[in-house]
């Protein structure tokens, strides 16, 4: 059975960023750090509008900050 | 540590408090005056309303986000487990009622506060350990 998977480079995305802190993150994207900590570690899959405003933050396409991997057994 | 993780424990601690407070009280009562008398110890469950100072101590700064979708989804959850709890606790309490007392058999209307405050007690604890375990599963610690 295929696995999906939704992986993330927002980690890399704000060292590139002027170094931006989580907090900074959460801030532009209207959202807690929590939340961004949740999503850098996988642990949660954000909304359609979070996962824009997140990729609005960075300047860049969704793209380029979540890509949807599937993995087939 | 986020604001509705500080909030469940802070229930989970007033309530556990409440707790042994009352069947401390209604225990020293019933050596002291022995029972029905010793019931009104368990008046002392009343201070778990103090809950409701849960979300005035743990106010976020103006100008921060304070709830969020993640937060709304955890919450949600919690709330529909403290709802099918409290279902069945009140089906449990009135059923077991029915089964101690028989069927032809007339109960103090005094129990009846006691059962309402019992499901209240279910809802939030039920909700509060819900939200904690959510939190966990969904992540909360990280570094910058």
């Amino acid at each position: 059975m295929a696995k999906s998977e939704i992986s993330n480079q927002i980690r890399r995305l704000r060292f590139e960023n002027g170094e931006m802190t989580q907090q900074q993150l959460a801030d532009k994207a209207g959202v807690t750090r929590q939340t961004i900590i949740a999503i850098e570690a996988g642990k949660y899959s954000p909304s359609l509008t979070l996962a824009f405003r997140i990729a609005k933050a960075f300047g860049v396409p969704l793209e380029e900050v979540f890509q949807y991997e599937q993995e087939s057994s | 540590m986020n604001r509705q993780q500080k909030i469940a424990w802070f229930n989970l601690a007033v309530i556990s408090g409440c707790m042994m407070l009352a069947v401390g009280m209604t225990t020293k009562y019933a050596f002291q005056h022995g029972f029905p008398s010793a019931f009104g110890g368990m008046g002392f469950l009343g201070f778990a309303c103090l809950i409701a100072l849960g979300p005035l101590l743990f106010r976020k700064k103006k100008g921060q986000v304070a709830f969020d979708e993640r937060d709304v989804m955890v919450e949600r959850r919690a709330v529909r487990c403290g709802t099918t709890a409290s279902y069945f606790y009140f089906v449990f309490v009135c059923l077991a009622t029915w089964l101690y007392v028989g069927f032809d058999t007339k109960i103090s209307a005094g129990l009846l506060p006691m059962f309402v405050v019992g499901g209240f007690i279910v809802v939030n604890v039920v909700q509060s350990i819900v939200m904690l375990v959510e939190y966990r599963r969904r992540g909360t610690s990280g570094q910058e």
